[in-house]
């Protein structure tokens, strides 16, 4: 499957605060920053926690979540992404309060629902860039 | 008692509104300087305060001012203004208004000169991002296919209808109203029509699924501008005021009417946002015209057009009149509340609503053709 990725789509630039999660995606690990003073998840990551303004660790999620939004997108606005395609919001199921951008995979565009269940799948393009996307979690898969 | 120092726009200026031109933006932006300033009766000389919002927002810019954006640098040199104000902002321009109008406040300036211009380029395509490396926020968005075109929108409204049962029969009535009302405006890159009619609509082609064409803006080129003083200044110039009566941030939106005293329904008139048609429930919502949720519901043809009881984006909206990053909504809201809006005139206007901006961020600028207490 990985063979199948085109070239050219944007690499991501980390910085100081989101290298973490792009080195994690790189070990297949689905990394958010944590608050420990006040237990919430922070994605995508930020400076300090929002709510109380501390410091933030790093932890590994479970890779599952469910599809809370959804499009179909037709047209081609950006390099190596070829229309139609699926663009969703995932929610995690550890932590609902993060949610991902990504890209539905493994699934044609008209069996993708809201609340589809989904676990986290690592799509390692060209480039050498490894990125979290999601793909359905089916009956009687193997985990 | 009233407040010497509280704002009015005073004047408002416009250029054509066109899909592509061969001038720059910074041409567009001293035409549409120029004629706010004569609208207002003064001269540039009297300009002492400036403000505006360069960012070009297209994955496709430049962002070479006075190409296709303009600074408040490039407006002070190719003007030749000497102010003891100055200021770009974040916040397109509803964001500009309440800028000067702090300005003006703290006695720094007299003429405020407000200008934001568009630019969609000639050459090559508007949304096209050529990045090969996201940063910053867009590193969680183009590496996965998401931004440009409103991919945000697509994926808010298909929750919205999922969690509300709306649908895209409801939001048809978004795009048709724009465009019906466009054809009032002479600006408005819609004003020979064609009327959209729901068959063209329902059989559009998409953009991001569930969001086609026509819940789309165009890009256009042109520019708007405004001059706002004070209220004891604003008495010996021509124009009748438009009083800046309250305005509010996206984190607290029910204060432009609240903080007042009045209710969202005590207005006459309001000029919303609509980058993309979705914006409007939820803006709606946010402003407490009706309750979450029911933005779609609200939303009917008959309440929100010309005659109706709220009638909305009179001269077009974005949809309608062309993408100026709600330059458009502003000038509607400021003739609205002068009595100056023609044949989209809506009778007895005391309270007008300009807001711009999109979900969590966006200023509302509640004018009055009465000067408030």
């Amino acid at each position: 499957m990985e063979t199948s990725i085109p070239a050219g789509r944007p690499k991501p630039l980390a910085d100081a605060d989101t290298a973490p999660f792009w080195a994690a995606a790189q070990e297949r690990r689905l990394s958010v920053q944590l608050c420990e003073n006040c237990d919430r998840a922070i994605f995508p990551p930020k400076p300090a926690c929002p709510h109380c303004v501390r410091e933030l660790a790093w932890r590994d999620l479970n890779g599952r979540g469910s599809v809370y939004s959804f499009c179909i997108s037709r047209m081609n606005f950006i390099g190596g992404y070829k229309a139609p395609y699926i663009v969703a919001w995932v929610a995690s199921d550890e932590h609902p309060e993060c949610i991902f951008n990504c890209n539905i995979v493994d699934c044609a565009i008209e069996d993708v629902r809201i609340g589809m269940p989904v676990e986290v799948v690592f799509e390692t393009r060209p480039e050498g860039v490894t990125v979290p996307q999601f793909r359905p979690i089916r009956e009687g898969a193997p985990a | 008692m009233r407040n010497p120092k509280r704002a009015a726009v005073v004047g408002t200026g416009s250029t054509e509104i066109v899909r592509t031109s061969d001038k720059s933006l910074g041409h567009f932006a001293v035409e549409a300087a120029r004629n706010a300033i004569r609208d207002a009766g003064l001269k540039t000389s009297d300009i002492d305060g400036y403000v505006g919002s360069p960012g070009a927002p297209n994955a496709s810019a430049l962002n070479l001012d006075g190409l296709d954006e303009v600074s408040q640098l490039f407006m002070i040199g190719a003007l030749g203004l000497e102010p003891t104000w100055a200021m770009d902002v974040v916040g397109m321009s509803t964001g500009m208004l309440v800028a000067g109008a702090q300005a003006l406040a703290a006695g720094t300036c007299k003429y405020v000169l407000g200008v934001r211009a568009h630019y969609n380029p000639k050459d090559r395509k508007y949304s096209v991002s050529g990045a090969n490396l996201a940063g910053g926020p867009d590193q969680f968005t183009l590496p996965f296919g998401y931004g440009p075109g409103g991919t945000r929108f697509a994926l808010w409204v298909q929750r919205y209808m999922h969690d509300y049962g709306a649908t895209r029969d409801e939001l048809y009535e978004i795009s048709a109203l724009a465009r019906r009302h466009a054809r009032l405006n002479p600006l408005a890159i819609w004003r020979e029509g064609p009327e959209l009619t729901r068959d063209a609509y329902m059989n559009a082609r998409w953009i991001h699924e569930p969001m086609c064409l026509f819940d789309s803006d165009m890009p256009a080129t042109g520019a708007g501008a405004f001059i706002m003083t004070t209220a004891e200044r604003a008495k010996d110039l021509p124009q009748t005021p438009a009083y800046v009566a309250s305005y509010a941030n996206a984190t607290q939106p029910s204060r432009v009417f609240s903080d007042i005293g009045l209710r969202a329904g005590d207005i006459q008139v309001a000029q919303l946002y609509d980058g993309y048609s979705v914006m409007v429930w939820n803006t709606l919502e946010k402003l407490g015209f009706c309750g979450e949720g029911e933005g779609h519901l609200f939303a009917t043809a008959d309440r929100l057009s010309l005659g109706g009881a709220l009638p909305m984006n009179t001269f077009g909206g974005s949809i309608g009149e062309g993408r100026l990053h709600g330059m458009g909504h502003v000038r509607e809201a400021v003739l609205q509340t002068m009595g100056r809006a023609g044949s989209r005139q809506v009778p007895d206007v005391r309270y007008s609503l300009a807001q711009v901006g999109v979900l969590e961020r966006f200023w509302s600028v509640l004018f009055s053709s009465e000067e408030p207490d």
